[in-house]
């Protein structure tokens, strides 16, 4: 009988560091996203989307994309992520209030 | 023989599992840089702490450990662990615990691609580098770029409002000179036809710092700014907002917020010299070959550091209007001249 596909690549140790760490990047990004939705504090919901930008640089890395990957950081988290702080911060003035007592 | 024979199977668990063994490879790397620049660092500081006091006319640190004090900051790293863990009852607690981790990840992702000097085997110079990648000029300043994510989340769980202040002054002065000095490392890859440190260094026939002298100045004001250190200190002016993002910390968390900004200050010169010192290039010293190379390194690099030390002993501390006036206005027009000045030369310099 001929198998669909090569299952005995599942035994091999490269494939499975591979899926595990895809899994694991899959996990952190998936409940970070979540977290940044249900967050009930808007600068915690931007450290977790902070967060999850860091996990899919990961992602990328781990798919030998490594200039996609650094360029992730550098324009998602070290840009994006410090304007959208800003922009937390100088909005509104409620946050800060609810947030610091 | 038995020697060999561990040898051998290490020889071929290497060719069989190219993947494997650089992880295992990777993780010893990992282990070796952290402790190099933490002790480097805790050097960084004893040497600051004597020269400072030599241009204060002090002595310095001076009792433990010998007349020079050497054994001061096993002492001080000592005492900052047995202090009591405290948190602010009203701070953000997993932000305010997490603030000082990820200003360490940011420096240890720094400095694995840095190359740490070299080697001279057989005429043929070896870098000591953790990984060695295509784009690590780039993947420096990525780097970089997340030391301001640390010091906000530092100043904002604080939940104090000269924590915030600092935050926010810390934070809108690395964003200003984030930008003047990526382009000065892109006209540096310009001139060398690469991203990566290694080729960057080997390029430097004639060092950079002459070839573009305008890009150095830029890179030295955008480095001491993104250290934070006298010149532009604003985050932590103690004088006006007591400690800036740190006023809230104790203990070891303030020792590790405050030890990582003298290890990225000594990344920063490690990445000045092999930008625009030509690295570990020199002339071959005699007798110790082998070193010769690893010694034109640590001379340039300690050559940077009194030079940081020297500047922010001699000047004072501008307001955050005029830092950020510089960096917009001044920094970032010349840095765009250099970088044409770059693109128009660099065929000459290749």
């Amino acid at each position: 009988m001929e198998l669909p596909m090569d299952i005995t690549q599942f035994y091999d140790i490269r494939f499975l560091i591979e899926l595990g760490v895809f899994a694991l990047f899959a996990v952190i990004i998936i409940g970070l996203s979540i977290l940044t939705v249900y967050s009930r504090n808007i600068v915690h919901s931007a450290f977790y989307l902070l967060g999850s930008f860091a996990a899919v640089a990961g992602l990328y890395i781990s798919l030998n994309a490594t200039f996609v990957g650094v360029a992730q950081v550098l324009v998602y988290i070290g840009a994006v992520g410090v304007l959208m702080l800003f922009a937390i911060m100088l909005t509104r003035r409620a946050i800060m209030e609810e947030s610091h007592g | 023989m038995v020697l060999s024979t561990i040898v051998e199977s290490i020889t071929d668990f290497v060719v069989q599992e190219p993947k494997i063994s650089g992880l295992i490879i990777g993780l010893i790397a990992a282990a070796i840089i952290a402790s190099v620049i933490n002790v480097g660092a805790m050097g960084v500081v004893w040497l600051e702490r004597k020269v400072l006091g030599d241009m204060t006319n002090r002595f310095g640190p001076c009792r433990v450990g010998t007349r020079w004090g050497i054994l001061q900051l096993v002492a001080d790293a000592i005492k900052l662990f047995t202090k009591e863990d405290s948190i602010p009852r009203g701070a953000d607690r997993p932000i305010y615990v997490w603030a000082p981790i990820v200003a360490c990840i940011t420096t240890m992702l720094v400095a694995a691609a840095l190359p740490w000097g070299a080697l001279n085997i057989g005429g043929v110079v070896y870098p000591l580098v953790a990984v060695n990648m295509d784009i690590s000029a780039f993947f420096v300043e990525a780097a970089l770029s997340l030391m301001a994510i640390g010091a906000f989340m530092a100043g904002w769980a604080s939940n104090n409002k000269y924590s915030m202040l600092g935050a926010f002054r810390g934070m809108a002065r690395m964003v200003s000179y984030e930008v003047p000095m990526g382009v000065c490392v892109i006209s540096v890859a310009i001139m060398a036809h690469s991203l990566n440190i290694v080729e960057i260094v080997e390029a430097q026939s004639i060092w950079y710092i002459i070839a573009q002298p305008l890009g150095f100045v830029i890179f030295m004001i955008a480095l001491v700014t993104d250290l934070g250190r006298i010149p532009f200190d604003q985050s932590e002016a103690e004088e006006e907002i007591i400690a800036g993002y740190v006023t809230e910390y104790g203990g070891i968390r303030w020792g590790l917020l405050y030890f990582q900004e003298y290890i990225i200050m000594l990344l920063g010169s490690v990445l000045l010299v092999h930008l625009f010192l030509g690295g570990w290039n020199g002339p071959v010293i005699p007798v110790i070959s082998i070193l010769s190379p690893m010694i034109w390194f640590l001379m340039k690099m300690i050559l940077v550091l009194v030079f940081l030390i020297w500047v922010r002993g001699s000047l004072v501390r501008f307001r955050i209007d005029q830092v950020t006036d510089l960096g917009w206005k001044w920094l970032l027009p010349l840095s765009m001249v250099n970088l044409v000045w770059a693109v128009a030369v660099g065929v000459y310099f290749a």
